[in-house]
């Protein structure tokens, strides 16, 4: 069997206007689930118990829900409930939120647990409040013990964006489709995005462990 | 609005035929991606570095790529890799395994590697010989 390439190197310009979309689509879930996740993973560990309850329901349905599920509903089940209809780009990005969000939650909080309780004892002991004690002593630990698994989490996202191919997103996955579909060369094409993921997001992982290398002796206790 | 629940009623067999389907994958994919990930956390931490470099580059492979690619890669590829035309169950449970397995590989690793080294001191226990160590640490 031989390859043929020409497919992806004559469409060179609308598969790399997909790269663009796949790592805007990234950027903005990540930045966004970081946040999202990063509150509600402190209000899940500090929050009134009512709201801890409602946050415990959120993340648990999110972790049993296929990230699949959660985008077709984003996009095609929202428009119906509420009459407000989202662009692909926007369903997805959103979609992809509420799910990714619900898994940084769960890694603030294994970080917040992972610092024993004698550590708040001993602040407590020095007077400090709790607000200084959780500012002070648990989350510059928490935070650096979180580096491995949320660098896990940003190649997740980058990789379930492909997910939102199914919704249209012009991403590039979508478009590798698309070219595949043309050039009835699937198997050349769906190589090329191989090699262009990987090349993504390998780096992304070995940068992560290497700052998590340099930063880890500040996590011990 | 109202919302009509019939639909869900009226095809509840064809539902329950893809449920079923999901349950299928999910422990067939496992009942791959369990030992594979075990042989491959093995290979891993072999002294043979052959061994070792191929079960790296392989879990860093799969653990990089979209699963969606994988599926989409296996659907097209594996036909003319091997000749033979797969179903699309077959398919998903190539791609799923080989993902799965790199994802099980790691977390075995990590599993193995978070046993105490003091603990595998006690190979020097002449009673244990090399792979009776592993497995009964």
């Amino acid at each position: 069997m031989s390859l043929d390439f020409s497919a992806v190197f004559t469409s060179w310009q609308f598969l790399l206007a997909g790269v663009g979309d796949t790592l805007a689509l990234s950027a903005l879930t990540i930045a966004l689930s970081l946040v999202l996740g990063g509150a509600i993973g402190l209000a899940r560990c500090y929050g009134p118990s009512g709201l801890r309850w409602a946050l415990i329901f959120y993340i648990d349905s999110m972790r049993s829900i296929p990230v699949l599920v959660v985008l077709v509903w984003t996009y095609f089940a929202l428009p119906i409930v509420t009459g407000v209809t989202l662009p692909p780009f926007w369903a997805a990005a959103s979609a992809l939120t509420v799910h990714i969000s619900a898994y940084v939650a769960e890694i603030v909080r294994a970080g917040i647990i992972s610092v024993r309780p004698g550590q708040s004892r001993a602040a407590f002991a020095l007077g400090m409040s709790r607000t200084q004690a959780i500012r002070e002593i648990i989350l510059p630990q928490a935070l650096v013990r979180m580096l491995p698994a949320l660098g896990s989490i940003l190649s997740i996202t980058i990789k379930d964006t492909a997910i939102a191919a199914v919704i249209a997103v012009p991403e590039y996955m979508n478009r590798s489709q698309t070219v595949a579909g043309q050039s009835f060369h699937p198997i050349e094409v769906f190589l090329a995005a191989t090699v262009v993921y990987f090349t993504i997001i390998f780096p992304v992982t070995r940068v992560v462990d290497i700052v998590y290398a340099r930063l880890a002796y500040l996590g011990r206790s | 609005m109202n919302y009509d629940w019939s639909v869900v009623w009226r095809n509840a067999d064809v539902l329950w035929e893809g449920t079923k389907v999901t349950v299928f994958l999910a422990v067939t994919t496992m009942a791959i991606a369990i030992p594979g990930g075990i042989a491959l956390a093995l290979m891993r931490l072999s002294r043979i570095r052959t061994l070792s470099i191929a079960s790296a580059v392989f879990v860093e492979l799969f653990r990089n790529l979209p699963l969606i690619l994988v599926i989409y890669s296996a659907y097209y590829i594996l036909p003319v890799a091997t000749g033979v035309r797969f179903s699309p169950i077959a398919t998903a449970i190539v791609a799923l395994g080989l993902n799965v397995s790199a994802y099980n590989g790691e977390t075995f690793r990590a599993g193995i590697a978070s046993i105490r080294q003091g603990l595998a001191f006690q190979r020097y226990v002449p009673r244990f010989g090399h792979l009776g160590r592993r497995s009964r640490l």
